[in-house]
């Protein structure tokens, strides 16, 4: 690493990695040292709603618990205007505003029945239509000064910043299950003890994950995510997982997607899992789980993705061809080499894919074989390509070399390649997987 | 301003300055410009939606990718339902005295390094390109092709059948163009947007375009519009065949402006605005037409003007088809006033080239190296350290945050370049480039009467924030902010805004103008 000593802001030994340099004078607040007594973490972590302060703490999509906790409102509402229009003159203006009127609070302090209107930020707006019913997040206007100070301000006090794909549309079979889980994530910051707070978001999470609703079961496998190594699942949770993780009603992203972040935790053993998962898994959904396996390369999966390679669907053989393209999977290149054979393009495409992946000495030489000698030009001119690019990479470690060219395979956590052991700065022992 | 503030950047030039020595050393003896277009459809065929691209646009639909299509540049799990227009790869290859070049536009959100290798050295070595440079328009209304907007933030977006079609379609694009050369004449024209919007929002200014992230700093330097800068130029490049009646073969058109005017709602597949900008162009000229993004980083983009409808007298209303049409079009419109007012074009510029590869960027972002750790960001694009391949993850924030992991390879390698054609200058950055920046490239083009700049050339790294206005407080509350304490962080209020969640780092200014300068220096 680069030493420098301003990557990472914080942490309890403010010597080894102090907050850098605040960009702008006077903003640093230096009343950190109490938290960072190193007690709070586990406990409070992931649960404190963020001050209004925070308002631009986006990254990526929301999850409904953040959308929950970080909105100063939250109210199931009917749309009484879906489509209206703020005009002022001076200095001009023309913004679209929705009125909704309140049906029940959720989160914050406003009478149901009363009618808020909200200006849409953002990207995307969700938009609504006249008379239906919606879960409205929402902001004070304050929170976001570019409108505030214009006259929308005087004029409308909350805005949402929802996107299409945060839009969520009541109906009578949804709306049980949305309104729940909110009521759950506002319901968490409401508990005083972190210890309890945990505890809470371990068990709604963990519900929420079984969740009818795919959204909301998608939501809660990234709150799981982001919540990095914090114990909101523990082992006593697995079985109930692993269930939800075999169970084909369950939506085939958050079955990877939770498999993956159970194997990252440790809690499971990933090969066999990602090999029964590919065994078991309807041909609909897996294209899907083919292309995420090779982010989890283990020599069962690396069975299953060969057997899916020769079985003759052409769409599930060329992206198996790629996710075996894994540096020095050295058991993937005979099969590999015979897809190259396949009558489909796009099969022996993929096949070129994943020999460049592997890089080794014996995948170098059947594409080089296929360069000059297949008999499809569109698959010779494609795998010279493939040769000239892995021969521009002479840094590239795993290319061949005469003492042996089929290093182990790369989980997550496996051994750093150029680890220095006497790293000042830290960096830590590869975990297992 | 931006350059030699710190030397943390190794800068390897392997290719290059081949034909910067051409350039500025050739003889008198000129050499005959020549030049040749291509263009390929490349708009992703699912088996779904086949039938929709048949009738939409009357031709016969050949599947190149897999259902659904996910729609890139807003959320996740933006699926497509049907077409508007085509995306195309546009193309055109130039020879003359110094080299020949190959330029391809796509319509697509970007392209990564380790794809335009791959279709570089699939080019046919009897098309003898040089240096052949790919750029993206970054428009936001078609197919994944980097990997974040799957069905999901944990699900790839990317159908590598796609990629490989697209591969083969921009080489053979370049080998059509290669093999059918004319004798040409080449003009340029510089031009802007201002007073093309109608300042009705709070946020527009009437530059035609309007600046979505106001940085610390930018109301110094920008106290009228309370700190927001743009850049309204549009660049052009038109060439023609060599004699009367000097028609044209192609224009280049090069703007700064996000194309996402469809908003994130949209699920019709489109290269938005470019398209009515290249359609305008080419029924009033011939020839093709070909958009080229610039400096439309720090969010430029059309989502916060309005533009008048000539045939409704109103405002065009946003996030429409129709909103699209018309800012594509009035675009158009001054391009080809400031081109008609040009002369008959130069028939035998000097071309020029440069490029450094790789340029070495430390990655500080501890979001990408999170993503990368747990497996969520697969953007086929290792990370490196001392120049080597590395894929180790560990878990380096000191406790309590010790739970959090991280990619531990200290760099991410690109590429950028440089090109000069007669009075022409052009940089090529592989980034979402601030205008402030693209104005200081300008600048840097001493002789050049008309400035160029390519985002999203050549790869596509994210944004590229001016170093002294770097707010580092998202990355340095990062694991405050993975925890889900950000109120603890000690830096306050963090600004997690896209420009600085979706930048490799700090560095990136420094890096990418470190490389530039020596190669725009070897050009002018």
């Amino acid at each position: 690493m680069s030493g420098d000593g301003d990557r990472h802001g914080g942490g309890c030994k403010r010597d080894r990695a102090a907050p850098p340099a605040a960009p702008n004078g006077g903003r640093r607040e230096p009343l950190l040292a109490p938290f960072l007594a190193c007690i709070a973490f586990l406990t409070c972590a992931s649960l404190a709603p963020r001050p209004e302060a925070l308002a631009h703490v986006v990254y990526g999509t929301r999850t409904f618990y953040q959308m929950t906790v970080e909105s100063d409102l939250v109210v199931r509402g009917r749309i009484t205007e879906g489509e209206g229009l703020v005009v002022i003159d001076k200095p001009p203006l023309h913004r679209e505003v929705v009125t909704a009127q309140v049906l029940e609070v959720l989160r914050g302090d406003v009478a149901v029945g009363q009618s808020v209107t909200f200006a849409q930020h953002g990207h995307g707006h969700a938009g609504y239509a006249d008379g239906e019913e919606a879960l409205l997040f929402l902001e004070k206007i304050t929170r976001s000064p570019e409108l505030s100070r214009t006259g929308l301000g005087e004029r409308v006090h909350w805005v949402s910043r929802q996107e299409p794909q945060d839009r969520v549309t009541l109906t009578p079979q949804t709306r049980d299950e949305f309104v729940g889980a909110v009521k759950a994530y506002a319901a968490l910051a409401g508990l005083a003890s972190p210890r309890e707070r945990i505890e809470g978001l371990r068990r709604v999470t963990v519900r929420l994950l079984g969740s009818a609703e795919p959204r909301i079961a998608a939501s809660a496998v990234r709150d799981l995510v982001l919540a990095a190594n914090l114990p909101i699942v523990t082992a006593a949770d697995v079985p109930l997982l692993d269930r939800l993780i075999d169970d084909p009603q369950t939506a085939i992203a958050t079955r990877i997607a939770l498999l993956a972040e159970l194997e990252r935790r440790g809690l499971v053993s990933g090969p066999p899992r990602w090999a029964r998962l590919l065994r078991q898994t309807p041909p609909g959904d897996l294209l899907q789980l083919v292309r995420a396996v090779g982010a989890h390369p283990s020599d069962a999966a690396t069975e299953e993705l060969v057997r899916i390679l020769q079985s003759g669907d052409a769409e599930l053989a060329a992206a198996a061809a790629v996710s075996l393209g894994v540096p020095g999977n050295e058991r993937a290149v005979e099969p590999l080499t015979g897809a190259l054979k396949s009558e489909s393009e796009r099969v022996r495409m993929g096949a070129i894919r994943g020999l460049g992946g592997i890089g080794t000495k014996a995948a170098r030489q059947a594409l080089e074989q296929a360069a000059t000698a297949h008999p499809d030009p569109a698959t010779r001119r494609r795998a010279r390509a493939e040769v000239a690019v892995l021969l521009r990479r002479p840094t590239r470690r795993i290319v061949p070399s005469s003492e042996g060219d089929a290093p182990p395979l790369h989980h997550h956590g496996a051994e750093p390649q150029t680890n220095d052991p006497g790293n000042p700065e830290g960096r830590a022992e590869p975990r297992a997987p | 301003m931006f350059v030699g503030q710190r030397s943390l950047v190794r800068v390897f030039a392997s290719l290059a300055a081949v034909g910067a020595l051409a350039f500025l050393t050739g003889s008198a003896a000129a050499k005959d410009l020549k030049v040749g277009v291509c263009k390929r459809d490349i708009t992703p065929i699912t088996p779904a939606l086949a039938a929709a691209y048949t009738a939409t646009f009357g031709a016969p639909a050949v599947v190149n990718h897999t259902d659904p299509v996910w729609m890139a540049g807003f959320g996740n799990g933006r699926s497509a339902v049907g077409y508007h227009d085509r995306l195309w790869a546009r193309g055109i290859v130039i020879d003359g005295k110094g080299g020949r070049i190959a330029i391809v536009a796509l319509d697509l959100i970007g392209y990564f390094s380790n794809e335009i290798e791959t279709i570089r050295a699939m080019i046919a070595p009897a098309s003898g390109i040089d240096y052949a440079i790919v750029t993206s328009t970054h428009q936001h209304e078609g197919p994944d092709t980097l990997g974040l907007w799957g069905p999901d933030e944990l699900t790839t977006g990317i159908d590598y059948g796609y990629l490989d079609f697209v591969n083969a379609a921009v080489a053979d694009c370049i080998d059509e163009a290669a093999a059918n050369l004319e004798k040409a004449r080449v003009r340029f024209a510089t031009t802007t947007s201002v007073g093309l919007s109608l300042g009705l929002d709070p946020e527009d200014d009437g530059f035609g375009v309007a600046d979505g992230k106001v940085l610390v700093g930018d109301f110094d330097l920008s106290p009228a519009t309370d700190g927001r800068i743009v850049d309204p130029t549009l660049a052009l490049m038109q060439f023609t065949t060599r004699g009367a009646p000097h028609a044209v073969i192609a224009t280049l058109a090069n703007f700064g402006s996000h194309p996402e005017s469809l908003g994130s709602a949209n699920r019709i597949i489109t290269s938005d605005f470019p398209n009515a900008a290249r359609e305008r162009l080419e029924a009033h000229y011939g020839g093709l037409a070909i958009w080229v993004s610039g400096d439309l980083g720090v969010l430029q983009g059309p989502l916060d003007i309005d533009v008048l409808d000539p045939v409704t007298g109103n405002p065009a209303p946003r996030r429409t088809f129709r909103f699209a049409e018309v800012y594509g079009q009035q675009l158009a419109e001054r391009a080809i006033a400031a081109l008609d007012a040009q002369g008959i074009g130069h028939p035998a510029p000097r071309i020029g080239f440069a490029a450094a590869n790789p340029v070495w960027i430390r990655l500080d972002n501890p979001f990408f190296r999170f993503f990368v750790a747990i497996g969520v960001l697969n953007v086929r694009r290792s990370l490196f350290t001392d120049g080597v391949p590395d894929p180790s993850v560990g878990f380096p924030f000191p406790p309590p945050f010790d739970v959090i992991p991280q990619a531990l390879g200290e760099e991410i390698q690109t590429e950028v370049g440089a090109l000069r054609i007669g009075k022409g200058s052009f940089a090529l950055i592989p980034t979402e480039l601030d205008p402030q920046i693209g104005s200081t490239y300008r600048a840097l083009m001493t002789g050049a009467r008309h400035t160029f700049l390519f985002g999203l050339a050549n790869d596509h790294i994210g944004y590229q924030v001016p170093f002294a206005k770097w707010d580092d407080s998202c990355h340095a509350c990062a694991p405050f902010v993975l925890a889900g304490v950000p109120q603890f962080c000690p830096i306050q209020p963090i600004d997690c805004n896209t420009v600085f969640s979706n930048n490799v780092g700090r560095q990136v200014d420094v890096a990418v103008t470190e490389a530039l300068v020596p190669l725009l220096e070897a050009l002018h």
